[in-house]
């Protein structure tokens, strides 16, 4: 099944970095303004190939406004971003994500009147090279590329025990399954940085747990590097290898979990939140 | 006019072929407004470019035989409303929802005041222009020959342009269009350059509007801007919406349907029930025909399929089971 897998999903797939220690995404000096607030201020991140990294911090923090960047959805005021040592700036999303960088969303944003199939096969479009006269014409070359992406998709869905869903409307699956069908989604384009906006919202304590090891698992699957963003302390102490903890655009806090945790400026940032809710 | 003349040919193959024409012309819309999720008002602009285009290269560049005419006129009426559909589309994407439908309104009415306001030699304004025709001369032994070998050919291109949106739809192209539709963030997020796949529905969905404009041109040999008016892009808006945004078959229905019903209340066909209730049909066509496309989106909001096709029913299923079953029936007995 490895094997088979390795083949067929990572085959036409150009190695992007394989070794530990290579670095696979850097940001320097990256800040976003919004008129007068200051999302994120001097963000400063090093990833190095099959690191799996938390970004925490209060809500408003500009962790997913970070994503955003990464992404390409918004340019950033200043500073570069850099993928295998190339620059992503100017760069349109559709342009990243053919680089090598995949991403969900905190609100799920599935495809949500397209069966489970199509959502996972949308997601292989960009790598597609039949035409559009190829696919009208239905030449050989479009048949075998459909029945190749048919082939892979499904191969994806049974990772993520979907495949008996997969002619279901996605907006009918339950909760937990939409989670895990945006990551197969993510995962379609073949990328080497996987970013994860908080994967375990909304799931009970038994899926959580579940997707912890899902993560871990799809980690090492697929050589990913990835950055995941997560309320859940639980989860992101018991997985991440290292936390940065942001609090006002700031990175306040970076470190390993047991580093983060002791660290008095974390402490006040979720304290002082709870004091604030707590006076509210 | 009585029920029995329906049966009449002349009668038959002029609205056989009106519906050939309709149908491309809400199949071309429905992926846009269907398939993609953007909304365009301005279908009948582009129409009238194809049938204007079509119908200028016909008037002045006539050196050739007729059927490389007749099949040249249909490729420039094609492409010049894809051009057009590509200047529509380049600006406009900027806009989507409610400002999208404005200005591509705009643009159909622009393109019919152009139209009325276009004198030359051979094109006089309000009265438009009349065509040689083609393919058959129109006298009265080859009226007949001529219908037929014109309703044959617009019912090819119907067929054609049903395959080439249903192929479109079920492709690589296609799931990045209808992916287009449901998340526009989500699907640029996956990879999709949506600006590119905008720019193409718009420009498929135009070219082959203008194609149903040359060979609607060809077929009538004359036209004016009056063909072109704001209500007709409202009534293939009306068969998109009715037959179901992004079904095929759907739309195909809602054409037939109620263009049957819009002319058998204007024509006095209900003139069988008594020749007072189909005249007062015929005077009140313009209130009742609303009123049934009132009742149809109250009673089916989604259109008359929604976004499934017709062999998705399971009535259409379990048809083609036992007809498959009775065909494998009689060998398995040997």
């Amino acid at each position: 099944m490895s094997e088979i897998h390795d083949k067929h999903i990572r085959g036409d797939f150009t190695v992007r970095a394989s070794s530990p220690g290579q670095v696979v995404l850097e940001t320097k000096a990256l800040a976003k303004d919004f008129g007068g607030l200051h999302a994120v201020i001097d963000f400063n991140l090093t990833l190095k190939y099959k690191e799996l990294v938390g970004l925490i911090g209060p809500n408003g923090a500009g962790k997913t406004t970070i994503f955003n960047l990464l992404t390409g959805v918004y340019p950033p005021t200043e500073g570069s971003i850099t993928l295998y040592g190339e620059s992503l700036l100017g760069r349109k999303s559709h342009e990243i994500i053919s680089k090598g960088i995949a991403r969900t969303f905190q609100n799920i944003r599935l495809f949500k009147e397209l069966s489970v199939l199509d959502n996972v096969k949308a997601a292989f479009h960009f790598r597609a090279r039949a035409s559009l006269l190829d696919s009208v014409l239905r030449v050989r070359k479009f048949r075998e590329e459909e029945a190749q992406i048919e082939e892979k998709t499904t191969e994806l869905l049974s990772i993520f025990d979907l495949e008996s869903r997969k002619g279901q409307i996605s907006k009918n699956l339950p909760y937990g399954e939409q989670r895990k069908l945006e990551i197969a989604r993510a995962l379609a384009t073949e990328p080497g940085l996987l970013l994860l906006d908080e994967p375990a919202a909304g799931m009970n304590p038994s899926e959580t747990a579940h997707l912890m090891e899902l993560i871990k698992w799809i980690r090492d699957r697929f050589s990913l590097t990835i950055l995941l963003i997560e309320h859940d302390m639980q989860v992101v102490m018991g997985i991440c290898e290292r936390i940065i903890v942001l609090d006002y655009g700031k990175t306040i806090a970076s470190g390993t979990p047991s580093e983060v945790r002791k660290n008095p400026l974390v402490i006040e940032a979720y304290l002082g939140e709870q004091a604030r809710r707590a006076e509210d | 006019m009585s029920f029995f003349d329906i049966l009449n040919f002349d009668f038959l193959s002029l609205h056989l072929a009106f519906i050939g024409i309709f149908i491309m012309l809400a199949l071309s819309l429905n992926l846009i407004n269907g398939f993609s999720g953007m909304f365009s008002l301005g279908h009948h602009g582009f129409w009238a470019v194809g049938a204007y285009a079509a119908g200028v290269f016909i008037l002045y560049c006539n050196f050739l035989p007729g059927p490389l005419m007749f099949i040249l006129s249909l490729i420039v009426g094609a492409s010049v409303a894809g051009l057009f559909g590509l200047g529509v589309g380049l600006p406009c994407l900027r806009l989507a929802g409610d400002y999208l439908a404005i200005a591509t309104l705009g643009f159909g009415e622009i393109v019919r005041i152009i139209f009325q306001n276009l004198q030359t030699d051979k094109i006089h304004g309000p009265l438009g222009f009349e065509i040689p025709a083609l393919l058959v001369p129109r006298t009265a032994e080859t009226i007949v020959a001529r219908s037929l070998i014109y309703l044959a050919l617009i019912w090819t291109f119907v067929i054609l342009t049903i395959l080439i949106i249903r192929n479109i739809v079920k492709s690589s192209h296609g799931r990045a269009i209808l992916a287009l539709r449901d998340d526009e963030v989500a699907a640029e997020l996956v990879g999709i350059d949506t600006t590119r796949y905008k720019v193409l529905v718009f420009v498929i969905g135009a070219g082959l509007a203008g194609l149903a404009g040359a060979l609607f041109v060809n077929f009538k040999t004359d036209t004016n801007p009056e063909d072109f008016l704001l209500m007709k892009g409202i009534v293939i808006l009306l068969y998109v919406v009715l037959g179901g945004m992004g079904s095929i078959s759907g739309t195909i229905m809602a054409v037939i349907v109620l263009y049957s019903a819009e002319q058998s209340l204007k024509l006095q066909l209900f003139g069988w029930l008594g020749e007072d209730i189909g005249r007062l049909a015929a005077r009140w066509w313009q209130v009742i025909f609303p009123l049934i496309l009132i009742i149809l989106m109250l009673s089916r909001p989604q259109g008359i399929m929604g976004k499934k096709e017709i062999t998705q029913l399971p009535l259409f299923r379990k048809l083609t089971a036992l007809l498959r079953s009775k065909q494998t029936a009689p060998e398995a007995k040997q």
